[in-house]
C-alpha cells in the first residue's frame, strides 16, 4: 500500500448568504496517496472545486482536519508557511484568466521561484527548463497570455506550478476548456510528469470518461457529501450508488462497446436542489429511484463494501 | 434545390484583424434538407459558428466579410436580400439558440416579458396587434412544451433566478416560438452539468420531431449528438471534410481527420489517454495551401499540398473531401 | 530585439486610437494646447500683454485683424492672454491629478482586495466622508479658510478628487482578486505587496488613464468655475477662469472679453474628451 500523502476528515465548509448556509462541502473523508491520482468527480455544486480550493487554502474549514505530510494545515493560505506553499500547488479550470494578461510569460514563471527566494540566475535556467518541459519554444518568454491558445495557456500553467518542484498538485477541470486533441496532448504530459517527478494528483472533472483513464481512485460527490470512493475500474465497472450509476448512464459515449458497459438507462430526475435548501436524511432521495423511507429521515453511513470501495447509501448499510 | 431548408455552396468568409485578413471560411458546402437534423461537429475555431451566422446573415460586417459564394434558404440567396426579408426570415423562419443561455437572456426583463417579445413580432404581420391575453396564453403554452414546471410562476422571474437548465430551456421556447422550419443550437446545454445536458438534448429532439422542424446541431462533443441526428458535417479549418449518416460516420468514419479525432477522446471502457492529433491547427493569417490538414496528416500526398480536395461522393450520402478517395 | 517589439506595439496602440477619426481631432487639439502653452513666449502676437499692461487708448476694442479675440478692458489682447492662460489650465490639471490620483489608486487597491473585511470597511467610509460633500461646496470651504490664490484653489480640488479614484478602483480590485491568476498567486506564495502592484494594477490601468484623461477637463471646468467666483487665481493672472469673471461685467456691449476665454475652456475639454475617448479605445483589449 502507498503511504498516505494528504488526507481530509469530516471536511466542512459553509458560507452565510443572504439566502442562507450554503454547505458546499458538508462532512468529507478522503486521502491521497504518494504518487497516485485521486479523482474527485461530481456535477456543479457538487462541492468539488470548493474542497480542492479548502485544501490548498484559499478557504479556511469551517469544521474538519486536513493533514499534509503527518502535518495538520488546516489554515488559510496567508498563515500557511512559505516552504508547505512550495509543495503543494495548483491549476486552474479556465486557461484564459489563470494567467495575469498584464505579465509575460517569463514574468509568469519566475513568480514562484522569486517568492522562494530562488538567485536571479539560477531563475533564468529553471525559466528556461519548464519551458523546455512542456515543449514550448523559448521565444514564449517575450509573450503574453492574449497571444496564445487556450491549449498553450493551460501548459504554462502546468510549468508554473511544477516551477517550485511540489509534492502535490490540484488540478480543477484541467482541459475541460480544451479540445479533443489539446486535451489528450496535456493529459499525456501530466502523465509523464507525474512518473518522473513522482506527483500526487487531486483531480477534478465532470468528464467521467476522461476520469476512467486518469485517476487510480474515484470518489464522487453531491451537495457536499462524498457518496462512494472506489478504485477507477470498480468504479466503473461495478458502481454501487444509485447517484453513480444515474450519471453512468447519461455520459454520451461514441463506441459501441462504451454504451454496453454503462448501467442501464437511468433518466435523470429533476435538477440538483439548492445548496442552501437541502433535503432531509440523504440528500440525494428526491433524485433516488431506489428511495426507501429511512433515506429520507436519516443520513447514510459511509461503509466499506469491498476493500477499498465505500458507499454511503442505506441500501448497503447493514441495519 | 426546394427540398432544401439550407444550401451554402462554396461560401468563402474573411476576417479583418490588426494583423492581416484571416481566410476562416474556404469554400464551405453544407445542406440541410427539410425536416432533416444535421450536426456540426468539428473543434475550436473550426468555423462552425461562422457558417452558421452565415445563415442567419448575422455576422458583423466588417470586420467580417463574404468574400464570395451562396447562403440559399428556402430557396432564396440570403446574402442578397433586403433588410425587411432577412427580418422576415429571422422571425418566421429560422432561429438560433446560443451556447451560454445566461448571456443570451436579458438580466433586467422577465422572462415573460422576455418570451412575450418575440410572440409578438413574429407572430404578427406588420399593422396587426395581438392582445396582451393571447400573448400570455401563449407564452405559458410554449412554456408547458419544454417541461417547465409552473410556467405562471416562472414567466414572473427574472433570469438570474432560474438555475441553467431552466435558462437554456427558457432559450429553446423563445427558438421554438419564431423557428417554424429551423432550429440552430450552438453547443446548447454545453455548459451545463452532463445529466442535464442529456435532458436538453431530449427535449431538443422530441420538439423537433413533433413539430418536424430542421436542426442544425453544433457541438464539440462527439457522443452527445450521435442520437439525435440523421447526418454528421465533420469541419476542419473552414473546410467541409467529411458528411455521411450518423451511423455511417461513427461505425465507418473516412477522412484522416475523422479518424484521429473519434481515436482521440477518451474511452469509458479503458484504454489511458490518447495521443492526440499532432501539430496545431492552421493559423488563418496564412494557412496551409491546398488541403489544409495536410501538414497534420499521415497519408499527406503531393497533391494534397497543391489543391484542396473537392467532396468525393462515396454512395449512401457519405462524402469525403480527400483525395484518398478519389481523384487521379 | 527590444526596439523592435517596442515599434510594434507602438504601431499597434496607434492603430486602435485611430480607428476613430475624432480622437485623432481630440490628439491634435490636446497636442496644439500643449505647445502653445510652452511656446506662449513666441506664438502669443502680444507676450507682453499677458500679465500688467496698460493700453487705454487701444482698451475695449472689438475683434479685428490685430486682435482677433479683442481687446480687454486694459487693452490687452485677448488672444495671447488666452495662450498664456493654457499654462494655468493645464498646470492645474497636471499638479491636481499627480497629487490625487495615487493616494486614491491605492486606497482603493488595498480595500478592494480585503474586500468584506473590516480595513476594507474602515477605507471606503473614509472615502465617502469625502464624497458626501458636494464637490463645489468642499472646494470653496477649503478655499475660503485658505487665502485665494491659484494654489490653494488646486489644493481644494485635490482634497476632493482623490476618492472618485478609490471608488473605481475599488470596484475593479474586489473583481479581479477573484481571477483565477490572483489566487495562483496566492497559491505561489507571493508576497501582498506583489498581488497589489504587479497582479491587480497593471488591470486596473487602463480606466485610471482613460478616467484621468476625462478628469483633464473636469478639473480645468472646476478650477476656472473657482476661479471665477474669486477664490482661485487672481488677476492679473491670465487664468482663463479669472478672464471670464472679469469680462462678465462688460456683457453685452463688449462680449468677446467674457466670451473668447469661455470658448477656449469648452474647446480644452472637448479636446481631452476626445483624446480620453481615444485612449480608452486604444487600452481595450484585443
Amino acid at each position: 500500500m502507498s503511504k498516505e500523502l494528504l488526507s481530509v476528515q469530516h471536511l466542512k465548509k459553509h458560507f452565510k448568504t443572504d439566502e442562507g448556509i450554503v454547505r458546499a462541502v458538508d462532512g468529507i473523508d478522503f486521502s491521497v496517496n504518494v504518487g497516485e491520482t485521486f479523482g474527485l468527480v461530481g456535477e456543479s455544486g457538487s462541492g468539488k472545486s470548493t474542497t480542492a480550493y479548502t485544501i490548498m487554502g484559499l478557504y479556511t474549514p469551517t469544521e474538519g482536519k486536513i493533514t499534509y505530510k503527518g502535518t495538520d494545515i488546516s489554515i488559510g493560505i496567508n498563515k500557511r508557511p512559505l516552504p508547505l506553499k512550495k509543495d503543494m500547488q495548483m491549476v486552474f479550470q479556465d486557461p484564459g484568466s489563470s494567467l495575469n494578461p498584464k505579465r509575460s510569460i517569463k514574468q509568469i514563471l519566475e513568480l514562484p521561484l522569486k517568492a522562494h527566494d530562488i538567485s536571479k540566475e539560477d531563475r533564468q535556467k529553471r525559466v528556461i527548463e519548464l519551458l523546455q518541459m512542456v515543449e514550448l519554444p523559448e521565444d514564449y518568454l517575450e509573450r503574453y497570455p492574449t497571444k496564445m491558445g487556450g491549449g498553450e495557456k493551460q501548459m504554462i500553467a502546468i510549468a508554473r506550478a511544477l516551477a517550485t518542484n511540489p509534492s502535490f498538485i490540484a488540478l480543477d477541470e484541467p482541459t475541460s476548456a480544451l479540445d479533443v486533441s489539446m486535451q489528450a496532448k496535456i493529459l499525456n504530459m501530466l502523465l509523464s510528469f507525474q512518473k518522473e517527478l513522482d506527483l500526487s494528483y487531486l483531480f477534478i472533472t465532470h468528464n467521467l470518461s476522461l476520469m476512467r483513464n486518469i485517476a487510480s481512485r474515484v470518489g464522487i460527490m453531491y451537495l457536499g457529501k462524498l457518496f462512494e470512493v472506489a478504485p477507477a475500474t470498480e468504479f466503473f465497472h461495478k458502481p454501487l450508488h444509485p447517484y453513480t450509476k444515474m450519471l453512468l448512464s447519461s455520459i454520451p459515449v461514441i463506441t459501441d462497446e462504451e454504451e454496453r458497459m454503462k448501467p442501464k438507462k437511468v433518466v435523470s430526475r429533476g435538477e440538483i436542489p439548492s445548496p442552501v435548501n437541502v433535503p432531509s436524511g440523504c440528500y440525494f432521495h428526491p433524485r433516488c429511484i431506489d428511495c426507501m423511507d429511512i433515506c429520507k429521515k436519516e443520513e447514510p453511513p459511509m461503509i466499506e463494501v469491498e476493500q477499498g470501495h465505500l458507499v454511503k447509501c442505506h441500501l448497503f448499510s447493514t441495519s | 434545390m426546394d427540398d432544401m431548408i439550407v444550401d451554402i455552396r462554396d461560401l468563402h468568409v474573411n476576417f479583418s484583424i490588426y494583423e492581416g485578413v484571416l481566410r476562416v471560411l474556404n469554400g464551405v458546402n453544407f445542406r440541410v434538407g427539410r425536416g432533416e437534423k444535421i450536426a456540426l461537429i468539428g473543434e475550436a475555431g473550426c468555423g462552425k459558428t461562422t457558417t452558421v451566422k452565415s445563415i442567419m446573415r448575422i455576422l458583423p460586417i466588417p470586420p467580417a466579410e463574404i468574400v464570395s459564394g451562396e447562403v440559399f434558404v428556402e430557396g432564396r440567396d440570403v446574402l442578397k436580400m433586403s433588410t425587411q426579408e432577412l427580418q422576415n426570415m429571422r422571425r418566421k423562419t429560422v432561429s438560433m439558440i446560443f451556447q451560454d443561455p445566461t448571456a443570451a437572456l436579458n438580466p433586467v426583463f422577465k422572462v415573460g416579458n422576455q418570451i412575450g417579445d418575440i410572440i409578438k413580432y413574429s407572430q404578427t404581420r406588420s399593422g396587426e396587434k395581438i392582445q396582451k391575453e393571447e400573448i400570455r396564453e401563449k407564452t405559458i403554452q410554449v412554456l408547458k412544451e419544454v417541461a417547465m414546471p409552473d410556467p405562471e410562476r416562472i414567466m414572473k422571474n427574472y433570469p438570474i433566478q432560474l438555475s441553467g437548465g431552466m435558462r437554456q430551456r427558457i432559450c429553446i421556447a423563445m427558438a421554438l416560438v419564431s423557428a417554424t422550419k429551423l432550429l440552430i443550437a450552438d453547443e446548447p446545454g454545453t455548459n451545463l452539468d452532463v445529466t442535464i445536458q442529456d435532458q436538453v438534448l431530449r427535449l431538443i429532439g422530441g420538439l423537433v420531431r413533433k413539430r418536424k422542424t430542421s436542426v442544425i446541431l453544433i457541438s464539440h462533443a462527439l457522443g452527445a449528438v450521435k442520437g439525435l441526428v440523421d447526418r454528421v458535417y465533420v469541419m476542419y479549418a473552414g473546410n467541409m471534410v467529411e458528411a455521411a449518416k450518423t451511423e455511417d460516420l461513427f461505425s465507418n468514419p473516412l477522412h484522416p481527420y475523422t479518424k484521429a479525432l473519434f481515436n482521440a477522446v477518451p474511452k469509458l471502457t479503458g484504454g489511458g489517454i490518447p495521443e492526440g492529433i499532432g501539430g496545431r491547427i492552421p493559423n488563418y493569417l496564412d494557412p496551409p495551401k491546398g488541403c489544409r490538414f495536410h501538414p497534420r496528416c499521415d497519408h499527406a500526398m503531393p497533391k494534397c499540398r497543391r489543391k484542396a480536395p473537392p467532396l468525393y461522393d462515396m454512395g449512401v450520402g457519405h462524402e469525403v473531401a480527400c483525395y484518398l478517395y478519389g481523384g487521379e | 530585439m527590444d526596439t523592435e517589439r517596442l515599434k510594434e506595439r507602438i504601431r499597434k496602440n496607434w492603430y486602435k486610437f485611430s480607428r476613430n477619426p475624432l480622437s485623432i481631432i481630440g490628439l491634435v487639439t490636446v497636442l496644439g494646447i500643449i505647445l502653445i502653452a510652452i511656446f506662449a513666449d513666441f506664438v502669443a502676437p502680444y507676450p507682453k500683454h499677458a500679465f500688467i499692461f496698460v493700453d487705454f487708448p487701444n482698451a475695449k476694442k472689438s475683434p479685428s485683424y490685430e486682435h482677433l479675440c479683442g481687446t480687454d478692458m486694459s487693452g490687452r489682447d485677448v488672444l495671447s492672454r488666452i495662450f498664456f492662460g493654457f499654462r494655468y489650465s493645464l498646470l492645474m490639471a497636471v499638479s491636481v491629478l499627480s497629487v490625487a490620483t495615487p493616494p486614491g489608486v491605492l486606497l482603493g487597491l488595498v480595500a478592494g482586495y480585503l474586500r468584506d473585511t473590516w480595513k476594507d470597511t474602515v477605507i471606503m467610509r473614509f472615502a465617502d466622508i469625502f464624497l458626501s460633500v458636494p464637490s463645489m461646496v468642499l472646494a470653496l470651504a477649503v478655499c475660503s479658510m485658505l487665502e485665494p490664490t491659484l494654489y490653494n484653489a488646486m489644493l481644494a480640488i485635490t482634497v476632493m478628487w482623490w476618492p472618485w479614484y478609490t471608488r473605481l478602483v475599488y470596484g475593479l480590485a474586489s473583481s479581479i482578486r477573484n481571477e483565477y491568476f490572483v489566487q495562483a498567486a496566492e497559491v505561489t506564495g507571493a508576497s501582498t505587496f506583489h498581488i497589489l502592484f504587479r497582479e491587480i494594477l497593471p488591470n486596473c490601468l487602463s480606466p485610471i488613464f482613460t478616467k484621468m484623461t476625462l478628469d483633464v477637463g473636469w478639473v480645468i471646468l472646476i478650477g476656472s468655475t473657482l476661479s471665477f467666483v474669486g477664490l482661485g487665481a487672481q488677476p492679473p493672472t491670465p487664468d482663463l477662469g479669472t478672464m471670464v469673471s472679469d469680462g462678465s461685467k462688460y456683457i453685452p456691449g463688449q462680449w468677446w472679453i467674457s466670451l473668447f476665454p469661455a470658448l477656449f475652456i469648452v474647446l480644452i475639454i472637448l479636446g481631452f474628451n476626445l483624446l480620453g475617448d481615444g485612449v480608452r479605445d486604444m487600452l481595450a483589449g484585443d
